[in-house]
């Protein structure tokens, strides 16, 4: 026998099987060894008893007609109220527009920081300002030309000749001596022209983009 | 960071893999009847590095080369590839103004910066072919994959128009005569701009408004072709898909010319843009239209202002060749942008060097 005997909520619960399975175990293991507290069990299912079949009978005294009327006129009633004040939001869609809002918005700030990142990391520079261009042209109403592929270009200098891509370039001629005269062709071709000091022999370098 | 620590390691460890050995990643390629024959084809000095996906191939070396053919040799250009089709994987070096003869050795200089992927497979890094040779006699021999025939042509005519004109200085007004025409072509090449310029295959971005640009023309009377009109699509820095009409007034069918492009910066002054060169068939008086999906872009802050247009050669059917007379481009707009031929910086860096007798000498030479 337990020291301690549930108490008369746990022991009601347990007589209309209401328990918690691991209370409900506790209860029974404690009622099997405890006449007092295994009489309240019995006691209370009577009651249970008593007050099922006094629910299933309607009382004499009752009109159901006149509390079918009044019950219809109530709801009118409240309807109607409810009209005059305006919507009523329940606690949970408060919470969920509410309370959760700043985790929204938690949410997509860092989705936004994500993509930025992805954007820096990823996307050329000569895009990123073109880019933009186009938003604020669009933000001015100025005409927008269509947007194309930048494609590779090759471009002659006084440095040489450089081939340009995304943004980033290479020199393809050579870094130790200027050219003394370059050029491009529109077939995508540059040239540059170089002069040895030593021999004086004209060496002419063309890089080709296609 | 264990997981970051071992992919960095990883990929280091496949950079330092890739490291090719040079030794014997340089392969010349010639023909088996090839008018010359390679004596030395080494590495050099050149060195590789490996950025991200891509090997840079530093090449610095210098090849020797004989004449075994029993004619002279006037020009030489050789192909150098490290890929066939990505940007910056193909190159050529053009020696012009050569007088090899039978016999003779010569060096090729190669400096230049090619790009490959890391992982191409086994075989040489470089791969140097023989795209064409011409002779003193204009005839030519090679694979001509790259049109080097049109262009070392063109470079030797101008080289003999220009040995032409000094010669016929010296003979008129002597030493001291030469030497006043060459201050005079050495103060116009010190004047001659030198902006840079993209060319760019296809459209190229932009976003500003275009405007349809008249392109004026420069009018070369001895030219065979004639430009009739011509206009292109214009933003502030970019010209692109120029389109001209042309019609030929030779006696003799063309079939392809070459225009040079003068754009003007913002300060009003020209500058020689570039060339675009066009495959045409143009018989005797006919007219055409040559139309090229390209655009020049000039550099950061400037702008185009306008475009002219010049006929700077021409190639017949027949595979003869028309340039410019020294007279035509006296033209004051012409010899402000034109470049001088390689032969004529040639025979100035030979005054610059060694003086008005070296000159001379080198003018009697041939």
């Amino acid at each position: 026998m337990t020291s301690r005997h549930p108490s008369e909520i746990d022991l009601a619960l347990y007589s209309s099987g209401d328990q918690a399975m691991y209370e409900r175990l506790k209860t029974a293991l404690h009622v099997r060894r405890c006449a007092h507290c295994s009489g309240r069990v019995v006691a209370y299912r009577g009651d249970g008893e008593v007050v099922k079949n006094v629910s299933l009978t309607m009382p004499s005294s009752v009109d159901w007609e006149r509390l079918s009327e009044e019950m219809t006129g109530n709801i009118h009633v409240g309807l109607a109220a409810g009209e005059c004040v305006g919507p009523v939001h329940s606690n949970v869609k408060q919470v969920a527009r509410g309370g959760m809002g700043w985790q929204k918005g938690l949410v997509f700030a860092g989705l936004g920081i994500v993509m930025l990142g992805a954007w820096w990391l990823n996307t050329a520079s000569v895009e990123t300002t073109a880019m933009g261009r186009i938003g604020r042209a669009l933000w001015t109403g100025t005409p927008v030309a269509m947007l194309a592929d930048p494609g590779v270009s090759v471009e002659a200098s006084p440095g040489g000749v450089v081939v340009k891509e995304n943004g980033s370039s290479m020199a393809l001629t050579s870094s130790g001596s200027r050219p003394v005269a370059v050029s491009v062709s529109l077939q995508g071709a540059a040239r540059a022209r170089y002069m040895d000091d030593d021999t004086g022999q004209m060496t002419i370098t063309t890089v080709y983009v296609q | 960071m264990l997981r970051k620590i071992s992919i960095l390691s990883l990929l280091a460890a496949g950079a330092l893999v890739a490291q090719p050995d040079p030794r014997g990643s340089i392969k010349v390629d010639l023909p088996k009847d090839s008018p010359i024959s390679v004596l030395n084809a080494g590495w050099g000095e050149s060195s590789t590095a490996v950025r991200g996906g891509a090997m840079v191939l530093d090449l610095r070396t210098a090849l020797t080369l004989r004449n075994s053919s029993q004619r002279r040799i006037r020009s030489v250009t050789l192909l150098v590839q490290a890929q066939e089709v990505t940007p910056g994987g193909k190159a050529s070096v053009s020696v012009p103004s050569l007088d090899i003869g039978p016999g003779e050795t010569f060096p090729v200089k190669i400096d230049l910066r090619l790009l490959r992927p890391v992982s191409n497979g086994a075989g040489p890094l470089v791969q140097v072919a023989l795209d064409g040779v011409l002779f003193d006699d204009l005839s030519f021999f090679g694979a001509n994959r790259l049109n080097s025939r049109r262009s070392m042509t063109v470079w030797e005519l101008e080289a003999r128009r220009d040995r032409k004109f000094f010669k016929a200085v010296l003979e008129k007004s002597g030493p001291d005569g030469l030497q006043k025409e060459v201050f005079t072509a050495l103060a116009r090449q010190g004047e001659r701009p030198l902006p840079g310029v993209q060319s760019v295959r296809g459209r190229s971005t932009n976003i500003e408004p275009e405007r349809d640009l008249q392109i004026a023309f420069l009018k070369v009377p001895e030219s065979p072709i004639e430009p009739m009109e011509g206009f292109a699509k214009a933003s502030s820095s970019e010209v692109h898909a120029p389109r001209l009409e042309v019609r030929n007034r030779s006696d003799r069918p063309v079939r392809y010319l070459e225009m040079g492009w003068i754009l003007k910066d913002p300060t009003g002054r020209d500058f020689l843009a570039g060339t675009a060169p066009a495959d045409v068939q143009l018989a005797p008086g006919a007219t055409g239209s040559v139309l090229q999906d390209t655009t020049l872009r000039v550099p950061d802050r400037s702008t185009v202002g306008g475009m002219t247009g010049f006929v700077s050669s021409v190639e017949f059917q027949d595979g003869t060749f028309w340039i410019p007379s020294r007279a035509a481009l006296a033209d004051a707009q012409l010899s402000r942008v034109v470049a001088p031929s390689p032969e004529e910086q040639r025979l100035l860096r030979i005054y610059s060097k060694k003086g008005i007798k070296a000159l001379v000498e080198e003018l009697k030479k041939f």
